[in-house]
């Protein structure tokens, strides 16, 4: 009995995990095939932009399609700078949230949680206006620094979630020791939480990576475009011609994130469980 | 080093949750006082405002007559060890120990010679590159003691520091701590809810419920002499025994229907604080209590037998369903026995059925 239901677990995890493979098979075969619209041969060369930065040959589709070099590095500082800023502001503020007598502290808790629940897209409008008259309407800048505030309340929560987990008798001992409530968070409290921090930066970097509605909705240049942005534009002007570039490209947009998962999956799973060990 | 006087401090959590109510307290120079009590009773709350981490909601609290109810813990050069150790996860044994050194910016040569002369005073040497979590529970102690003593503290603070012990090397860091402490003659507040640690410890304790102080003396006074009832019956093992008693128009106690003669300075005792024909709770240590086949004060039934090594602790029923304990050899009765029970009396105490001493 026991034998029979393992196998026949093992059929279920199986099945289920090739139908989620599935499509990225077919991604995979379609980016290395020699027919642009259907698996057929094998070449190398839909890949050739990772070198020359170059989507197309024809001059006419480089003024549309903006060298994919620029893109790349577009993406990686959106992706860094949201990890950036939201790692940073989250670890400090959830210490405050967790250690200090905060006024409303529950009210303010539920009201961090509601936030991250509201729809991007409600906000776009409202973040437009905001931006335009920051002058942060098509730039970079200005998209991280929507996007941080939309990504920081998770943030807050999570880092919350880890400062709670360290007991209060290791940063009493610090005070005692003579190092200032600054010092302690510095030199005893964030040591402590770095699996936490380590993971909000990897799911952050992946969030910013990914980011595709504010770039859609603030940015206009296609100089200041990020991966998601060119292959949603080749998407709506080259589907039916080119699928196997724009398969070439989604599979070099996947790679890090990919990297980065595997590379990251010890501190991810620490997430869910919020605690540490010393 | 120091001497730490607290006056009239009471500590308030919220609107109305008494911590501590109205505690007055001196400690001397050098003296190693005990906070005794069951949890909740205030303690490590005293603990923390000396310490500098609660500030008291009135009062004041003094190191050598000034006042540092708003000095900040990093000022009052206090050494703390907690139950849990609380020693930083992520740094080395010896960087632990230096920690609170490095913070006070002192030349990084003169810091490796005192963790090196504390790691050597507590037997800790060869653990120093050690991370905590690869030491025992001992160990890991000796590691908090070192980090608290290199800073040479003005005041030593221990929050249930062996609670987390195995008895054995309890009773071994115990013996250890109090030889400590002398060496070194600093002030010592330390909190537990262990009376046989406390009485081991101690040169007073200071004995506290519900936020009050219920008594402050030496061991062996607390131990003779408890002041009210929740001392006498919290301080002792096995506790002593506490029963309800009638006295009668002519000075007799009246213990479940038996009527005992207590010795004349005992009658004219009552007599003078007017406690004829009234209702009292009579202390007795089970010491105090000796078996005979013969002849006593109150016939009884044993009930039960604690073996104990030394001696066995008797449970005896005595009429009017009370149980008295009592101490006898070890293997010498049997469960069942029925034998009379005599008091020392020159040792009782009566108290009021409130809990204030009498006599």
């Amino acid at each position: 009995m026991g034998r029979f239901s393992s196998i026949l677990l093992n059929i279920v995890a199986i099945t289920v995990a090739l139908i989620g493979m599935a499509p990225f098979a077919l991604l995979t075969l379609l980016a290395f095939s020699r027919n642009p619209t259907s698996i057929e041969g094998f070449t190398h060369e839909n890949f050739a932009f990772i070198w020359t930065g170059k989507l197309f040959a024809d001059p006419r589709y480089l003024q549309i399609y903006p060298d994919i070099h620029l893109v790349t590095l577009n993406t990686l500082a959106l992706a860094l700078g949201v990890s950036g800023v939201v790692v940073l502001l989250s670890s400090m503020a959830g210490y405050i949230l967790s250690r200090y007598s905060v006024p409303a502290r529950g009210t303010l808790l539920g009201l961090i949680l509601a936030l991250h629940g509201i729809p991007v897209i409600i906000l776009l409008i409202g973040l437009y206006f905001l931006l335009r008259s920051m002058g942060l309407i098509n730039n970079l800048l200005g998209v991280i620094m929507a996007k941080t505030t939309l990504d920081l309340p998770l943030g807050i929560w999570v880092m919350k979630g880890f400062y709670d987990s360290i007991p209060w008798d290791i940063e009493i001992a610090s005070i005692v020791d003579g190092a200032g409530r600054l010092r302690t968070w510095a030199k005893v409290m964030l040591p402590l939480i770095r699996p936490g921090i380590a993971a909000l930066a990897v799911l952050e970097f992946i969030s910013g990576w990914g980011e595709f509605l504010l770039i859609y909705t603030l940015i206009f240049s296609n100089t200041s475009w990020t991966l998601s942005m060119v292959i949603r534009g080749l998407i709506g002007e080259m589907g039916s011609i080119n699928l196997n570039l724009i398969a070439a490209l989604s599979l070099y947009y996947f790679i890090p994130v990919l990297i980065f998962f595997i590379l990251a999956q010890k501190y991810l799973l620490k997430v869910s469980l919020g605690g540490i060990r010393g | 080093m120091v001497e730490i006087k607290l006056e009239k401090v009471t500590k308030i959590f919220g609107k109305s949750v008494y911590a501590v109510k109205d505690l007055s307290l001196l400690i001397r120079d050098k003296e190693f006082v005990v906070l005794l009590g069951p949890s909740g009773c205030g303690k490590t709350t005293t603990l923390y405002m000396i310490a500098g981490i609660y500030k008291p909601t009135k009062g004041n609290i003094y190191f050598d007559g000034r006042i540092v109810n708003d000095v900040d813990p990093k000022d009052r050069n206090v050494g703390m060890v907690f139950q849990s150790y609380a020693l930083y996860p992520h740094m080395s044994v010896y960087d632990n120990i230096a920690f609170p050194l490095k913070i006070k910016k002192m030349p990084a040569n003169e810091i490796r010679k005192r963790v090196l002369e504390v790691a050597e005073m507590l037997r800790i040497k060869e653990l120093l590159d050690r991370k905590p979590s690869q030491l025992s529970g001992g160990q890991q102690q000796r590691v908090a003691l070192a980090r608290a003593i290199v800073k040479e503290p003005s005041v030593f603070l221990m929050d249930e520091p062996l609670s987390n012990l195995d008895a054995k090397i309890r009773v071994e860091i115990r013996a250890e701590l109090k030889n400590l402490q002398k060496r070194l003659g600093i002030t010592t507040v330390y909190v537990t809810h262990d009376q046989g640690e406390a009485m081991s410890l101690a040169d007073r304790i200071a004995v506290m419920n519900a936020g009050t102080l219920q008594q402050y003396d030496t061991p062996d006074n607390i131990y003779r002499n408890p002041m009210n009832i929740f001392v006498a019956s919290f301080i002792g093992s096995p506790p002593a025994n506490i029963i309800e008693a009638t006295i009668d128009g002519e000075g007799n106690i009246i213990i479940g229907g038996t009527k005992i003669k207590p010795p004349e300075d005992l009658i004219s005792a009552i007599r003078s604080i007017d406690l004829l024909n009234s209702e009292v709770i009579v202390f007795i240590r089970p010491e105090d209590v000796e078996v005979d086949p013969n002849n006593g004060h109150i016939l009884g039934n044993v009930y039960s037998i604690e073996y104990q090594g030394r001696e066995a602790v008797l449970h005896i029923e005595i009429p009017g369903g009370g149980v008295i304990r009592g101490l006898a050899p070890p293997n010498s009765i049997s469960v069942g026995t029925r034998l009379w029970l005599r008091f020392h009396l020159e040792k009782i105490h009566i108290y009021r059925k409130s809990g204030e001493l009498l006599i």
